[in-house]
């Protein structure tokens, strides 16, 4: 065991330190056969291994480098201080960073869920002569795509002239959507209390008045859901909504219309 | 007399736009490189091209050159990289590894296809173009963890601290990974020890 672990230290330094071998050394392998051939063998391989000719560079390596640099000199030109920043480490990890930020807010605010912030109406002059409508739903513009309605957001305390109301478990509830938008014609009925609910005896349901252009009910659920009626447009002539009855709306959680 | 400038004076030359201090540089150690890229790929004419971009890449980045180390360590540095880059390229482009095929597992070093040369001697005339031949067959055959350490050492004649900066590495990586080359290469040529 000890012979073997002194072959072992012989033959490392044998393979590191090549012929400056130490004193030890040198009497182990003068004494040891096998190790004797292990420094034969190494020595024979170096001798083998420098034996190899070296080869040089050719004649117009210079020349060619010179080329190269030229023709690189003049393709790439000069890097500015923002490209050469654009290319560098700290930038690709300053965009990634900001990638994540913008990524991770806006699946935060994708999140929040509805908002039940009080709301302004938004009816343009147009649309108010054209009808009337509600909506509460805050997941797309629902009366755009109809000519002649009205879209009207109820607030939390509608004006007197709110045409619409939303009521769902006997009381009443109004959901925000695209409020104060500049540019935007807006009537804000939330400045006035809601004076034409009118729910019946059952709690969920609610009482309107003929509309007399079409009118779009969109109600919203507490899990975010949204559901929408369209009732055709009335007159207070000959047509009467529904064979001439105040509709009962019902917020019942049956999805059946 | 006057005294050579250093490496590190040449290139701060180089820096400021002194071309005649690169060609100095390059004058140096053009052969340096050259051979040393040689030994590693087995191929001239990708040697040249591999040491002319060497040089290429210190003249770009000549800014960015930082004096803790030498310059020898950094280009060969830069050489190793490019050198072994080659190599892996080559490898891609085989359809098929031999040497892939035949390793026997996870963790263990790839066995190569390229059997012990066990043909008799040739006349002594042939005898030394034939070794050499063996030897470069035999380097090439080694894989690229052990052949950098190697070349540098027996070849190149570099310390083993100079090695370990050149390839980013411990020193006892180094001696174990020359260890096992020049093993390697006694294998491959029994018939010339």
């Amino acid at each position: 065991m000890m012979k073997w672990m002194e072959c072992r230290a012989t033959r490392q330094e044998i393979d590191e330190r090549g012929e400056q071998l130490s004193a030890q050394t040198l009497r182990h392998v003068a004494s040891c056969a096998p190790c004797l051939a292990f420094q034969n063998e190494r020595a024979r391989l170096r001798e083998l291994l420098t034996s190899l000719e070296p080869v040089a560079a050719p004649a117009d390596f210079d020349f060619r480098l010179r080329a190269r640099i030229a023709a690189q000199t003049e393709s790439v030109g000069p890097r500015s201080f923002f490209t050469g920043f654009a290319l560098s480490t700290p930038a690709i990890a300053l965009a990634a960073a900001v990638v994540v930020v913008l990524g991770g807010s806006i699946l935060w605010i994708a999140q929040r869920g509805p908002n039940p912030t009080p709301t302004v109406a938004s009816n343009t002059p147009q649309q108010v002569r054209a009808g009337n409508s509600l909506t509460t739903d805050n997941a797309a513009p629902p009366i755009t795509s109809a000519p002649d309605v009205t879209t009207a957001t109820v607030g939390l305390n509608p004006g007197p002239d709110a045409p619409i109301y939303l009521v769902r478990g006997g009381k009443p509830k109004f959901k925000d959507r695209g409020l104060s938008q500049p540019g935007r014609s807006s009537r804000d009925l939330s400045a006035g209390s809601a004076l034409s609910i009118k729910q019946g005896q059952n709690p969920g349901a609610v009482y309107v008045s003929a509309p007399v252009k079409p009118m779009v009910f969109s109600l919203q659920e507490d899990n975010g859901a949204t559901r929408r009626i369209s009732l055709p447009p009335v007159s207070f002539g000959s047509q009467r909504l529904l064979e001439s009855r105040v509709v009962p709306v019902s917020s019942k959680n049956d999805r059946v219309w | 007399m006057v005294r050579p400038a250093s490496d590190h004076a040449l290139l701060q030359g180089t820096l400021a736009g002194d071309h005649d201090a690169f060609a100095e540089l390059v004058g140096r150690y053009r052969n340096q490189i050259t051979n040393y890229i040689y030994r590693m790929t087995n191929d001239y004419d990708g040697a040249v091209d591999l040491a002319q971009e060497t040089f290429l890449r210190v003249y770009r980045a000549a800014g960015r050159y930082q004096t803790t180390h030498a310059f020898s360590t950094y280009i060969y540095r830069i050489a190793t990289n490019l050198a072994i880059s080659e190599l892996r390229k080559r490898k891609r482009r085989r359809l098929v590894s031999l040497t892939g095929l035949l390793t026997s597992g996870e963790g263990q070093e790839p066995r190569d296809f390229d059997a012990p040369d066990e043909r008799p001697l040739q006349d002594i005339s042939l005898v030394d173009s034939e070794r050499r031949a063996v030897i470069k067959r035999a380097i090439a055959t080694l894989p690229d963890k052990y052949r950098a350490p190697l070349v540098l050492r027996d070849v190149e004649g570099k310390s083993y601290d100079e090695i370990a900066s050149i390839l980013q590495t411990s020193e006892g990586t180094v001696k174990s990974r020359i260890n096992r080359a020049r093993n390697f290469l006694r294998d491959k040529m029994r018939n010339y020890l």
